[in-house]
């Protein structure tokens, strides 16, 4: 079969979320804190790789 | 409070812990399903088995048991954690890598990522079976 069409950013977003939902309910406590520290280890993936790449723009060009 | 060792496991407790471990490697969730941890079992075998089935969408490289170089070494270490998924690679993957375009380059990341996890999930199995984590499923 052959790879899509695709963009960085939805990668980064699906990348983000089987990372997240393992690191998350690696953590110790009731699944509603598991649940939470893996929504907020996805936003974290995120909002990092998008913070990261914003700095490293100027150097692309 | 000294940390227990081997030695204090029961014989019975430490098999468990072993077959729980070998089965959470080769199956992702397998080890956590032997040990009713349904819930973990489900997250854990979907989120691996959709990286590794996306890595192999984006045709990303698999690392053979001979690798050329250091940088192979660490890529079949960490792609065989990913145990069925890995061994199944030449028929999930049957067009082969392809590492021209960057769909490969993030191809190669998906798979070895989704091994390191299921390495993660292995280490947590065991540390159920040996009663070390707290109860919650």
């Amino acid at each position: 079969m052959t790879p899509p069409r695709y963009a960085h950013f939805p990668m980064l977003l699906l990348y983000s979320f089987c990372a997240a939902c393992v690191i998350g309910f690696l953590s110790r406590g009731s699944t509603a804190s598991r649940i939470r520290s893996s929504l907020w280890t996805f936003i974290s993936f995120v909002a990092l790789a998008v913070a990261i790449a914003w700095l490293l723009y100027p150097f692309s060009h | 409070m000294d940390e227990p060792t081997l030695q204090n496991f029961a014989p019975s407790r430490l098999r468990v812990a072993i077959l729980a471990g070998v089965l959470a490697w080769a199956v992702p969730g397998l080890g956590h399903l032997l040990l009713r941890r349904w819930i973990r079992a489900c997250v854990y075998f979907c989120a691996v088995a959709l990286m590794a089935l996306t890595g192999y969408w984006l045709r990303g490289q698999v690392f053979t048991r001979h690798p050329v170089d250091g940088f192979g070494v660490l890529g079949f270490l960490a792609e065989s954690g990913s145990g069925v998924f890995y061994f199944a690679a030449h028929r999930l993957e049957r067009a082969g890598p392809d590492l021209s375009r960057v769909a490969g380059d993030w191809g190669t990341r998906f798979l070895a990522t989704a091994g390191v996890l299921n390495f993660l999930c292995v280490l947590e199995a065991v540390e159920i079976a040996l009663n070390r984590k707290a109860r919650p499923r």
